[in-house]
């Protein structure tokens, strides 16, 4: 191993150990152990060989780390309709480790160059972000920099790999297909991380489409286990919801949940998110399509009584009077312990 | 101010001490300071200007500062307990506190916070309390080192630069340590080192760099 | 000297460029921006780094900040995100609720990059002798330090003034949450 080498399994292990003990990891038993099986069964023999974290964090990502940890975010968890098209991204991924192409072209968040050695700070774990730019050193999220080549081999091997343990073949290209749509949403923001690592083409969609008509021809029963899916995640549903929204990225965000409305209508939480996109996106007719999703929530079970609260947002600023103090009474007899049942109660006073 | 310009060797050290310095120790405990995993790391200068981290040399450097604190201290009677990052999620974010901390203890030398009027005035807050209680040390050290190597290549370079009166930085030596009383969280005594000669990767040197780092300490 | 410039933007870059930091003395009122005092209470330091953005700290801006933010005008962010476009920011806009600036507050701070933001307790309160609102906020830094902050903010027809308190979870913030609420409560504007 050469000292090049070695340094950087040095940082690595570093990093991993700083993940273990981040505030932000999600240490739910069933969780874990469901992303950590599906891993199982694509890995094979090296199952034991990788390791599963899951970040709370809303951004699209997932990254193997050359060491073998492998990190998932929960902002991709919700994007995920069912167990195939994760199998299909921890694939992908998992091949970036199997065939050690992060160890060749890892380039770390932490940089060591000449002045930082100087002051020596840098690198040190720090504090605060300063308003409008926080000062990030270890990212323990660090973007892995692959080359085409080994992109197109994680492709290619991570499709085979996840098809190889039964995964249906047209999820994989449907997860890029539908990030590009919630990537072109936004017109000049920088890319999700996740499209960022891996650039998007036209090219590489095309590939895996073929790859998916060649696989599926012929066979039946592919997995894609909605269900199960659905139910291990049903759990952590509304905090990943929240947590989407305060990306504060509304035009991305209402892409995302009329994909996840359209493909599950009657999910109280999916319609709930819809709302809060459109009345935060606030472009012409939103106010409507707002309402529509919040009722939509309020018609399925288990609604979250966020939605009355959200029917009385857009219905005020409407200046319709009496919707918003019916829904607003409705949001404070649903959620009586509500932390800003104080504004609730004030905006009552001004209807 | 703490810096060495790149082709004198030199050392700078920067002592702080807390006012009204008191240090105690509990009777029912022999004296003790818990090192707390040293964040230390050695690095290959590149001819290019990248900094290559070491392993083999941070294993052999911090094994150096582990092995000389130990004597150090221990020639004053004071036992040094070495421990692993902690796990414990207060411990934590007493770990991720104390550098942010040391971040505003180094940038208050270079830009000074009038309210400190001159006086070396930080802490942890109470809540160290757990580190005291879970290793049963009056005191904690916190040492924090990067250090830099220039290869040959890179030697060659700063040579031909300095014929032409351009300055290029060769390897650097920065850190700092910090003494907490983990009663109060009172951090009594910083040092910070900024060096262009120090050295980790043999005994001698290493010996010579735990001297600086441990400048001042009021042990 | 050529080196000490690289300092000042390396070592400071949580702090623009090389500005001085100032002593704010308490006694008598304090202008934080557009007409808006407000009485210290005890010495902060301060630091003015862009326009219509006031900061004071008392350890520095590794561990607290109290921002105050004076005259953000309909179709601007709250203050600038390196590298973003105001629109990628988002923008305030006159006609928002509190709801709504809280919404945008909690979006500005995930763009400056801290992790998992989110408010709490927003509720009606004394801005001065106007009516204004407040809530209280958690997140965590990159490196994965847990912090809390509280924000206190007033909307007049057409602009927004922004008070925000950050100070680790650890110690610091229920430390200084009393002396920045009497700073915050002792606010005056024209």
């Amino acid at each position: 191993m050469s000292g090049e080498e070695a340094g950087l399994w040095m940082q690595v292990d570093k990093a991993e150990a700083s993940l273990k003990v981040a505030p932000n990891i999600v240490r739910d038993m069933p969780l874990n152990a469901y992303v950590a099986q599906i891993v199982c069964r694509l890995a094979g023999d090296y199952c034991g060989t990788l390791r599963v974290y899951i970040v709370e964090t809303p951004e699209f990502n997932a990254a193997a780390m050359p060491n073998g940890a492998i990190m998932v975010n929960t902002g991709l968890l919700l994007r995920m309709q069912n167990e195939a098209q994760l199998a299909f991204v921890l694939g992908h991924e998992i091949t970036h480790f199997l065939h050690r192409h992060t160890l060749a072209h890892m380039r770390m968040a932490v940089r060591t160059g000449g002045l930082v050695a100087l002051i020596g700070l840098a690198t040190a774990v720090a504090g605060a972000g300063y308003l409008g730019s926080a000062v990030s050193t270890v990212g323990v999220g660090a973007i892995y920099s692959n080359s085409r080549d080994e992109e197109r081999d994680a492709d290619a091997n991570g499709f085979q790999v996840a098809v190889n343990s039964g995964y249906a073949p047209d999820e994989a290209p449907a997860i890029w297909r539908f990030m590009m749509a919630e990537d072109n949403a936004h017109e000049h923001k920088n890319r999700s991380a996740f499209l960022a690592d891996h650039p998007q083409s036209e090219e590489r969609l095309a590939s895996l489409q073929k790859a998916a008509d060649a696989a599926r021809d012929g066979r039946a029963g592919w997995i894609q286990n909605e269900d199960g899916y659905r139910a291990v995640v049903a759990p952590f549903l509304h905090r990943w919801v929240e947590d989407e929204l305060t990306r504060g990225e509304p035009r991305e965000s209402v892409i995302l949940f009329q994909r996840l409305t359209a493909a599950e209508p009657r999910n109280a939480l999916y319609q709930y998110g819809l709302g809060e996109a459109y009345r935060r996106r606030n472009l012409a007719g939103d106010a409507l399509y707002a309402v529509a999703a919040y009722r939509a929530a309020l018609a399925c079970s288990q609604p979250p009584a966020e939605a009355w609260r959200g029917i009385g947002l857009v219905t005020m600023k409407e200046g319709e009077k009496a919707e918003a103090r019916e829904a607003f009474n409705a949001y404070r007899a649903q959620a009586p312990d509500a932390t800003d049942k104080a504004m609730i109660d004030f905006y009552l006073t001004q209807l | 101010m703490g810096l060495c310009l790149a082709l004198a060797g030199c050392v700078h050290t920067n002592t702080n001490l807390a006012q009204h310095l008191d240090i105690n120790w509990s009777e029912a405990s022999p004296k003790r300071v818990v090192l707390v995993d040293p964040d230390v790391e050695l690095s290959e200068l590149t001819m290019s200007g990248i900094t290559e981290a070491r392993a083999d040399w941070t294993a052999t450097g911090k094994s150096f500062i582990r092995g000389d604190i130990t004597t150090v201290l221990g020639a004053k009677g004071v036992d040094v307990v070495v421990t692993d990052a902690p796990t414990d999620p207060h411990e934590v974010q007493l770990m991720k506190l104390h550098g942010a901390v040391g971040t505003s203890i180094i940038r208050n030398t270079l830009l000074k916070l009038p309210t400190k009027n001159g006086n070396f005035n930080w802490t942890l807050g109470p809540g160290a309390k757990a580190l005291r209680d879970h290793y049963n040390g009056d005191y904690a050290l916190f040492v924090y080192v990067r250090d830099s190597y220039t290869t040959a290549g890179r030697a060659v370079l700063m040579l031909a630069a300095a014929a032409l009166h351009v300055g290029l930085q060769g390897g650097q030596q920065a850190g700092f340590a910090s003494l907490v009383d983990l009663h109060t969280g009172q951090i009594v005594w910083f040092n910070s080192l900024n060096s262009s000669s120090g050295s980790l990767k043999n005994a001698k040197d290493a010996n010579t760099t735990v001297t600086n780092l441990l400048n001042g300490l009021p042990l | 000297m050529q080196l000490i410039r690289l300092f000042c933007l390396s070592l400071l870059v949580g702090l623009a460029g090389c500005n001085s930091i100032t002593l704010v003395e308490p006694g008598k009122p304090v202008s934080v921006g557009a007409g808006v005092s407000v009485m210290p209470q005890v010495k902060w330091n301060q630091i003015s780094p862009s326009k219509g953005e006031t900061v004071w700290t008392q350890n520095g801006p590794s561990i607290d900040t109290v921002y105050f933010l004076t005259g953000v005008a309909d179709g601007k962010p709250l203050y600038p995100v390196v590298g973003m476009r105001d629109a990628d920011i988002g923008v305030f806009h006159a006609n928002m609720l509190p709801n709504d600036v809280q919404d945008l507050v909690v979006g500005t701070m995930q763009k400056e990059g801290f992790d998992n933001v989110r408010a709490g307790s927003l509720s009606p309160c004394p801005f001065g002798t106007a009516s204004g609102f407040c809530f209280d906020l958690d997140f965590v830094t990159k490196d994965g330090l847990l912090m809390k902050g509280k924000v206190k903010a007033y909307k007049s027809s057409d602009t927004l003034t922004l008070f925000e308190f950050r100070a680790p979870s650890e110690y610091y913030y229920a430390d200084m949450v009393p002396i920045v609420d009497k700073v915050f409560a002792s606010v005056e504007s024209k």
